[in-house]
């Protein structure tokens, strides 16, 4: 027992971060219905933002972040006013094809500018270990729950009290409803992808503190589909609930089921997609998503 | 479709033909005569590449027919290629067979793990049909990867074609391989979406629910996308297996699906010539691309890192540029062209 759970525990960690980077998936689908294949490449581009300002540039810390955020804002909005905005209307395959291309741009010019190179934060968090009941557990894991939970909160209640919040809702469910209402979709679409790109470079930033900065932080955007399909395209708490689901049984797998035989050697990177093939197959709107009903 | 002026559809036989006037054969029996005549005048380099191109299209075309034709969207077509490479690698390599037998045989594997992989679209469509064919590439790609038949992660040398005493072992002599091959899959990608199949697909794209009550079968015309597509898929990975000589699990990659995506749109989306001039376009760009930096690579060395970040660059910017402003992609630039063209120089 006393095993599984330190196993279990920094897979729930990493779910963790899985949850807010599908919490980013969440909000641009909730609001403009655009599936953002490159999630990741946000995430990874929010760490380099930060690296560069705080280690290369010398600001604090804090401060740092603070702008990385911002900054990271700004060029959500910015992305979804060039590429996004003369999508609307296009089918299911163009606009998840111009996220694609966003991924391929972004990826790359990180890799021009940067290489695949491991750069490493100063350890900002903790190291020592705590032990909760009997279990040493590294501090870092702990922050990430944390960091995690507070965003979450943060963008729970932005939906549920805010105006912009509420606004949004109302566009998920009927944008021309909203629309004749007064609500200014367009602008919101733009805050959406800012929001987005701001949480995501969030998770990035947690993540270089807690693993290295380097070029496949990207990949970590796909690990993320599969939480958000467990946990329903349309809900927040279901990418929380799927990013953890996710991470908990891909740790869970990589050490109780690799050992069992050769082919199942390097299980734990294909798990997610395989738990992705099976929620998709048994109950494809997930834990917490809407099912829409389609009319000819 | 435009004739030139003055031929008129007279006879069933002549409305239903593909090559309509004398000057349209002229011109194709002109093209397969270059291409057969190609490798003899043409750059070493130049034929691989070219070969890489031809493997391309015939995947791309199986891809077309999937995610153009029939409205199936697929991110996984390149694992579709590895069951074929490997498929054709294990009866070759392993079984000792010919590779005339491996390639029917690859092309079948992969078209019926096309099948499996196609059910969830049954259920599935739209995003939800895309992740799972992620979720494809992902699974099959780590099977190949831990099969012990399959050589793991090392991957196996794959015996070359031969036929008689001549061994396709170069650029040059599997050139005419895949180029027969090409026509050959062109041939049927052409007749097949002008059947009753092709416009089952295109009924099954627009609207699959009203497709359903006009009496299309989607089980039957879904699972018949899916396995057609990934046929030419398996059909290019055994090119591409014994092209190479050797098969690893890393050459089948996502980015490598959705290149292929990026193919078929940047040529136009369920056309046949689109494929042709997406993977021309966009590989001919990024080739010549890296050929240009090789070659300031000498003056300035640092070049070389960034060759492939810089090919994507270029794939990912051109993408972005066509589906913002020319969705139909260059296919619809070429009907355009060839209107024009067919009306010249009275086009008033």
């Amino acid at each position: 027992m006393m095993e599984f759970l330190s196993v279990l525990i920094p897979g729930l960690a990493v779910g963790a971060i899985y949850g807010l980077v599908a919490l980013g998936f969440v909000l641009i689908f909730k609001c403009s219905g655009v599936l953002n294949i490159a999630q990741g490449q946000l995430v990874l581009v929010g760490s380099f933002i930060c690296y560069t300002l705080s280690i290369q540039l010398g600001i604090p810390f804090y401060l740092a972040l603070v702008l990385t955020l911002g900054m990271s804002y700004l060029f959500g909005v910015l992305i979804e006013v060039v590429l996004l905005r003369p999508m609307v209307g296009q089918p299911v395959l163009s606009v998840v094809m111009i996220t694609i291309a966003i991924f391929f741009i972004l990826s790359s010019l990180v890799m021009i500018f940067y290489g695949a190179t491991y750069y490493n934060y100063p350890t900002y968090l903790p190291t020592e270990k705590v032990q909760v009941a009997g279990i040493a557990i590294a501090t870092k894991y702990l922050w990430c729950f944390i960091l995690a939970a507070v965003l979450f909160v943060g963008v729970f209640l932005f939906f549920r009290f805010t105006n912009q919040g509420i606004a949004m809702r109302s566009i998920a469910d009927d944008e021309m409803a909203a629309e004749s209402l007064g609500v200014n979709v367009r602008r919101l679409h733009g805050v959406a992808w800012g929001l987005s790109f701001a949480v995501s470079a969030g998770a990035g930033v947690l993540l270089g503190t807690v693993m290295t900065v380097y070029y496949g932080l990207g990949f970590i955007g796909l690990k993320a589909i599969p939480a958000v399909i467990v946990g329903g395209l349309e809900s927040l708490g279901g990418a929380m609930v799927g990013g953890l689901i996710i991470g908990g049984l891909e740790a869970v797998a990589g050490v109780y089921l690799a050992p069992l035989s050769q082919f199942l050697g390097g299980i734990k990177d294909v798990f997610p997609y395989v738990i992705l093939m099976l929620v998709l197959l048994v109950k494809p709107y997930g834990l917490f998503g809407e099912r829409r009903i389609e009319r000819i | 479709m435009q004739l030139p002026c003055g031929t008129f559809s007279t006879t069933y036989e002549f409305d239903k033909a593909i090559i309509k006037t004398r000057a349209h054969w002229i011109v194709l029996a002109l093209a397969i005569t270059l291409a057969f005549a190609f490798p003899t005048f043409s750059h070493p380099y130049l034929i691989h590449v070219v070969n890489f191109v031809f493997i391309s299209i015939i995947a791309a075309l199986g891809l077309n027919i999937l995610s153009g034709c029939a409205g199936q969207i697929s991110i996984g077509h390149s694992a579709f290629m590895a069951v074929g490479g490997y498929t054709s690698a294990v009866i070759t390599y392993t079984l000792g067979a010919s590779f005339w037998l491996a390639l029917p045989c690859a092309i079948v594997a992969a078209g019926l793990v096309g099948l499996i992989f196609g059910l969830p679209s049954l259920r599935l469509k739209g995003f939800y049909l895309l992740l799972s064919t992620l979720a494809a590439q992902f699974i099959i790609v780590y099977i190949v990867a831990h099969l012990d038949i399959t050589g793991g992660l090392a991957g196996i040398d794959v015996p070359y074609a031969q036929l008689g005493n001549i061994v396709f072992n170069t650029d040059k002599s599997f050139y005419y391989i895949i180029l027969v091959v090409l026509i050959l899959a062109t041939f049927c990608a052409r007749n097949l979406v002008r059947s009753k199949v092709g416009r089952a697909f295109i009924a099954v794209r627009d609207n699959d629910l009203v497709a359903e009550v006009m009496g299309v079968s989607l089980f039957r015309y879904k699972l018949l996308a899916f396995f057609i597509g990934c046929c030419y898929a398996g059909a290019a990975g055994s090119l591409w297996a014994h092209w190479h000589g050797y098969v690893c699990p890393e050459q089948f990659s996502l980015m490598m699906s959705v290149w292929l995506l990026g193919y078929i749109i940047i040529g136009g989306m369920g056309t046949t010539v689109g494929p042709f001039l997406g993977t021309i376009l966009v590989l001919g760009l990024t080739e010549g691309l890296s050929t240009l930096v090789t070659g300031l690579g000498t003056t300035y060395p640092h070049l070389l890192d960034i060759i492939a970040p810089l090919k994507d660059l270029i794939f990912g910017i051109m993408l972005a540029l066509f589906l913002i402003l020319e969705p139909r992609g260059l296919a619809h630039r070429w009907y355009m062209m060839k209107s024009w063209y067919s009306l010249f120089p009275f086009s008033y």
